[in-house]
């Protein structure tokens, strides 16, 4: 007796179809599994045997032999555990034939029947109703996940058992209600808030500047100064999630196995801080199976590079493809993938090995030379692609103590909100913000009044810019007029985004 | 241990079994070297090679559970043997396994094959150690 069970599989962020052959022959017991599955594959087969038993039902003292079509393609992990289950139940007749006919299975099983969790369900289930499937059968674990999909039924269950009695008929069911996304500031709960940052006046502005128009940033300044927790308040004052954003940052995070399953859904904006000893593959994406990277997981969200000097140096350039493309392109012997990587970053370092160089209030002990070392670990085609930098200098004693609470987070996002509001206006189409504009765009959207125009000439001259410099300070301006409410690029605008760029001369000269 | 009286019993019942189904009994207990076949019989043209397994009850698993690669490796090259001892060349042959648990006798039809036998050849010795 043969049997089909429609499953899916995973290729990188997209889902193939998935036939799960299960023949059930005479012959002496045995259990073959072809198909190039990997090892969690092949090792279903005790997992099903015990869980067939387990959960009172025959396992057939048979020649039992599976494949997985199409044969070419590779197969991961264990979430072929239920389809091959419900194909040994279908071939033995002890669930309906033609009961399964309709639905797409997936799920890993226990030894003891019951039915666990697996990841990258958000991602199977939408390229599965994108090839037309509507009907899913899911573990309990993965229920919140499929919710999301509009116009699925997915129908979960805790054990095979009543997968089983399901497929019988002899056990009624609804399917998962499908929530609605809502991205409601009251959901998306961060245990940091801007008005504790004291004092930093020019850096937090910078920040508001940076997130309302998708600029990425770097934060120069001595230790304990306040970057870090800065950094961290940068997601509490970026726009809300569309429900597209927060899908394709779910996918992503749903394959790394890194989604919370009470959740089911991101909601939150990511925030992720790879430590500096990373490696390119961490980062980027990679290993033998071609994971998401670091980038990939902030996507939509923030990178946040603490101390960026003391990062590899070939770590740090390979940032420059997703700066400047937002994906990633992971290549592997075998496999060549593209994960989406549209990241904002967020940098922080030190302005020299002690720390000080620059500071109020500190002396420095380095000597011209080591500051130079130091700062010159960041590349110039990395800095470039750094629209701002602001140095953040130490908190007085008055300011730590004794300052009220700063401006909130949420009415800093209000004006950043606003901003995005004036973009989405200008460009059409939601996702284009002021940083990723084309040289044409530029063109019609920063024409410069013959005053602004003198104060750019003079800008250019005495800090000796690079063309691409020069386009940075334009765009940058852009977003403070928008921030402003302004039409128009006015001189004050264009007077502070040059200083949020005079630091290259600073440091790196 | 009286086993051996136990296994003729079940080779008696497996031979009425196959005789039921028209297979001509060839031979029984043929040892050589490599191992032993139960029954050696013919169904039409083909040769059959006929292992039985009989036990009591399941409580250790199905009889047929109990016919392994190794068990498999020795009975393909005994049933060579037999063909080269007998002159037999270019006929179709098949390994067949009859179960008797308690007292109810199946027959597995070509229950193995040549290549789920060699996974029970020995396994081959290093060639450094």
């Amino acid at each position: 007796m043969l049997a089909k069970i429609r499953s899916f599989a995973l290729n990188g962020l997209e889902g193939f179809e998935v036939s799960v052959e299960v023949d059930v022959n005479a012959g002496l017991p045995a259990y073959e599994i072809v198909g190039m599955g990997d090892t969690a594959v092949k090792e279903s087969r005790e997992r099903v045997r015990s869980a067939i038993k387990n959960s009172l039902l025959d396992y057939p003292i048979r020649r039992v032999t599976v494949n997985l079509a199409p044969a070419d393609s590779k197969k991961e992990g264990s979430l072929y555990d239920l389809p091959i289950a419900v194909g040994i139940l279908a071939a033995t007749e002890q669930v309906p034939k033609r009961s399964y006919g309709n639905y797409v299975i997936i799920g890993e099983l226990g030894l003891d029947g019951s039915l666990r969790r697996v990841n990258g369900v958000l991602p199977l289930v939408l390229s599965a109703v994108q090839h037309g499937y509507r009907d899913f059968i899911l573990p309990s674990g993965n229920a919140k996940e499929a919710a999301y999909v509009p116009g699925v039924n997915a129908y979960c269950f805790d054990k095979l058992a009543q997968v089983a009695l399901f497929l019988a008929g002899g056990l009624q069911t609804a399917p998962v209600q499908t929530q609605v996304f809502g991205s409601s500031s009251a959901e998306n709960k961060y245990n940091v808030d801007f008005s504790e940052v004291k004092g930093q006046q020019v850096a937090r502005r910078a920040l508001e500047i940076a997130v309302a128009g998708g600029h990425n940033i770097l934060m120069i300044g001595p230790p304990g100064a306040g970057k870090t927790l800065m950094a961290k308040c940068v997601p509490t004052i970026m726009p809300d999630m569309t429900f597209e954003e927060a899908i394709e940052v779910t996918k992503i995070h749903s394959i790394a196995g890194i989604l919370d399953p009470e959740k089911g859904i991101v909601t939150q904006r990511p925030f992720r801080t790879p430590h500096h000893t990373v490696t390119p593959a961490a980062l980027m994406g990679g290993g033998a199976k071609a994971r998401p990277g670091e980038v990939s997981l902030a996507h939509n969200g923030v990178l946040f590079l603490d101390e960026m000097p003391e990062y590899q140096r070939r770590t740090l350039e390979g940032l420059r493809q997703p700066l400047e493309d937002g994906v990633v392109t992971v290549s592997r012997s075998k496999q060549t993938l593209d994960y989406p990587a549209d990241f904002m970053l967020v940098a922080s370092m030190n302005p020299c090995p002690c720390g000080n160089y620059g500071s109020r209030t500190r002396q420095c002990r380095c000597t011209a030379s080591e500051i130079h070392r130091y700062v010159s670990r960041l590349s110039g085609p990395l800095l470039d692609r750094i629209d701002l930098q602001v140095e953040v200098d130490g908190v007085s004693y008055e300011d730590l103590r004794f300052a009220p609470d700063s401006e909130s987070s949420a009415s800093i996002k209000k004006r950043v909100e606003q901003a995005r509001a004036m973009q989405r206006q200008r460009y059409g189409s939601g996702l284009v913000t002021n940083a990723n504009m084309s040289n044409a765009q530029l063109k019609r959207y920063c024409a410069l009044t013959d005053d602004c125009e003198s104060i750019l000439k003079r800008a250019f001259d005495k800090l000796n810019m690079t063309a691409r410099a020069s386009t940075r300070v334009l765009k940058v301006a852009r977003t403070i007029a928008d921030l402003a409410g302004s039409e128009r690029i006015l001189a004050p605008h264009i007077t502070e985004a040059v200083q949020y760029r005079s630091l290259d001369r600073k440091y790196w000269e | 241990m009286n086993n051996r009286k136990g296994a003729i019993e079940g080779e008696n019942i497996a031979c009425e079994l196959l005789a039921s189904r028209g297979f001509k009994i060839l031979e029984r207990n043929f040892r050589t070297r490599a191992g032993e076949i139960d029954i050696v019989a013919r169904d039409g043209r083909t040769y059959v090679f006929v292992e039985v397994k009989r036990r009591e009850d399941d409580a250790f698993g199905h009889p047929a559970e109990f016919v392994n690669a190794s068990k498999m490796y020795k009975l393909a090259g005994a049933a060579q043997s037999w063909l080269t001892a007998h002159g037999v060349k270019g006929k179709p042959c098949r390994f067949d396994v009859v179960t008797i648990l308690g007292d109810e006798a199946e027959l597995i039809e070509g229950a193995f094959d040549l290549q789920d036998a060699a996974r029970g050849a020995y396994p081959v010795r290093n060639r450094r150690g």
